[in-house]
C-alpha cells in the first residue's frame, strides 16, 4: 500500500499548454507520462503509459526504499555524521515511518549539522501527522521544522502548515499570528506568502 | 479517454486507501517550492487534450 500524498508533491500539466516548455525540456514523447523530479530538477523516475495501482506502488516503493537503505548504511557507518542521520530521517518520514524518522532526526539534531534536511524531515512528519488527524503531534513537528535551521523555504512551509493546523484546531487567533509570521519571514517563497496572506486576514 | 480514466481511478484508489485525498498543486513552480521545503519529489503528470 502506498501513501502517495505523503511521498510526492503532485501536479498535472497539459503537455500542449502550460506544460509545453517543461515537456520539451524533459523530452516527453508519449502521453501520459509521469516524471518524478527532485527540487533540483533531476529526474528520479519516468513512467510512460498506464500502470495499475500495484505496479505504480512498486515504482514508488523502489524510489523510497533505495534511499532508506543508502541513508541507513551511511548513518550506521558514520554515527557522528549528522547529515547522514538527517537524510535517513527524511527518507523515513517520506516513507511514512514517523517513529523511526523522529529517532534519526533527533540524532541529527545532536550533531553540528545545520542543513535543510532536518527541517524537511520534520515538515514531512508534520504533514504525516496532520493527514492522520494527529494535530498536536503535527504542531510539534512543524515547530521543530521551524526551529531547525535557516532555510527560508523550510521555515515558511513549517509556519504556513502550522497556521493551517491551528485553523483546523479552531484556534483562529493563533492561526492568524502564525500566518503573519510567514509574511514577516525574509526570503519566504511567494507561493507560501500568498497562501499565508489569506490565512492572516 | 477510457484508459485515462482507468489509470486515474487506479491511482486515486491506491492513494486514497492510505492517505486520504491526493491534493494536486496548481502550478509547477508551487510544486517545486513545496518539494524544496519538504524533501519530497515532484510528481508531474503530463497529459494532453483529446
Amino acid at each position: 500500500m502506498i501513501k502517495l500524498a505523503a511521498q510526492v508533491v503532485p501536479v498535472k500539466l497539459n503537455a500542449g499548454k502550460e506544460g509545453r516548455e517543461l515537456a520539451k525540456k524533459y523530452g516527453i514523447q508519449g502521453l501520459p507520462t509521469i516524471l518524478f523530479i527532485n527540487a533540483k530538477g533531476d529526474i528520479q523516475q519516468r513512467i510512460t503509459g498506464y500502470l495499475d495501482a500495484k505496479a505504480f506502488a512498486a515504482k514508488l516503493d523502489g524510489l523510497g526504499g533505495g534511499e532508506i537503505l543508502a541513508a541507513r548504511s551511511q548513518a550506521n557507518s558514520k554515527p557522528d555524521d549528522g547529515e547522514a542521520h538527517a537524510r535517513l530521517g527524511l527518507a523515513l518520514s517520506i516513507a511514512g515511518k514517523p517513529q523511526e524518522a523522529e529517532q534519526a532526526l533527533l540524532k541529527a539534531r545532536k550533531t553540528r549539522y545545520s542543513g535543510p534536511l532536518i527541517g524537511q524531515g520534520y515538515n514531512n512528519l508534520g504533514d504525516h501527522y496532520a493527514q492522520g488527524g494527529q494535530l498536536d503531534q503535527a504542531v510539534e513537528a512543524f515547530q521543530s521544522a521551524d526551529r531547525s535551521g535557516k532555510d527560508a523555504a523550510v521555515r515558511a512551509y513549517a509556519k504556513l502548515r502550522l497556521a493551517e493546523v491551528y485553523a483546523a484546531k479552531g484556534d483562529k487567533d493563533r492561526a492568524r499570528k502564525t500566518a503573519q509570521a510567514v509574511l514577516d519571514l525574509k526570503g519566504a517563497p511567494i507561493q507560501f506568502v500568498e497562501k499565508a496572506r489569506e490565512l492572516a486576514k | 479517454m477510457k484508459q485515462r480514466l482507468g489509470w486515474t481511478l487506479a491511482l486515486c484508489g491506491a492513494a486514497t486507501a492510505a492517505a486520504g485525498e491526493l491534493s494536486w498543486v496548481k502550478s509547477y513552480d508551487e510544486a517545486v517550492t513545496r518539494a524544496a521545503a519538504s524533501g519530497r519529489l515532484v510528481m508531474v503528470d503530463f497529459w494532453a487534450d483529446g
